[in-house]
């Protein structure tokens, strides 16, 4: 189980951190957030660089499951992660976008190991894609955006291509521009356990 | 201020009843048994 948690750790650590540093507003998007295993590793990272990071963190955690939903209200409630007025949880991204009263100057989508499933259906990184994109289009505070991505199966050339692939085609008519993925090893005591990766969009200049 | 120790704070979630939906999930996930083993002799 503890495993889960420093996947996310080496994620956050290689992708997250350097947003943290940069002072930004970061509104933290956890996409199958469950028992918030990213949400925590997150809460380690924001601290380092911001004594008030709870004012300037917003974290939204959203899951299919009810009862999902139910546990990360109450593990934020007892560990008090995240401020109250700085945190939802929801069923879907459009409910987020239409609830939160938060100007993000960045915006960071954790997908933890989302797309990793084999059974995922094959509609599902475009119309993941479409969604986000339209996400971030809702917040036009934000300059900055990354994708965060884990995955523990091997089998990354299936959906996470894919969806890359789909949010690439919006770099042609959004005002961000993403950025080829980064990839790297996450490893453990010299032990290759899984791949992490993260794509980066940055706002394009006025024309 | 308080830091966050997600290992400690999960460790404490994850004996609480609630988790159990949580724990089933996970045990079940896609991480293949072969890969798990490796992992765990790995040292977590």
């Amino acid at each position: 189980m503890s495993m889960h948690i420093k996947q996310n750790r080496v994620s956050n650590n290689a992708y997250l951190d350097e947003m943290a540093r940069a002072g930004n507003d970061i509104l933290f998007v956890d996409f199958g957030c469950g028992p918030m295993t990213a949400g925590l590793t997150a809460a380690e990272i924001f601290p380092r660089y911001d004594n008030n990071y709870k004012q300037r963190t917003f974290y939204a955690g959203i899951d299919i499951s009810r009862n999902m939903r139910i546990l990360a209200e109450g593990i934020n409630l007892e560990f008090q992660l995240f401020n109250s007025d700085k945190f939802c949880i929801a069923e879907t991204l459009k409910q987020v976008a239409e609830s939160i009263d938060f100007r993000p100057t960045a915006i960071v989508f954790s997908l933890s190991c989302v797309l990793s499933s084999d059974t995922l259906s094959k509609t599902l990184p475009k119309s993941l894609a479409a969604e986000w994109h339209e996400f971030v289009e809702s917040f036009p505070s934000s300059e900055e955006v990354r994708v965060i991505y884990h995955n523990p199966d091997g089998n990354f050339h299936q959906n996470w291509e894919a969806f890359c692939h789909h949010l690439g085609k919006f770099s042609q008519t959004v005002r961000l521009s993403y950025s080829l993925e980064q990839r790297n090893p996450c490893e453990w005591d010299g032990h290759r356990a899984s791949t992490t990766a993260m794509i980066e969009g940055t706002k394009k200049a006025e024309s | 201020m308080a830091k966050v120790d997600a290992l400690e704070v999960w460790r404490k979630i994850s004996v609480a009843k609630i988790c159990k939906e949580a724990i089933h999930f996970f045990n079940q996930s896609q991480i293949p048994k072969k890969r798990y083993i490796e992992a765990r002799r790995g040292g977590f």
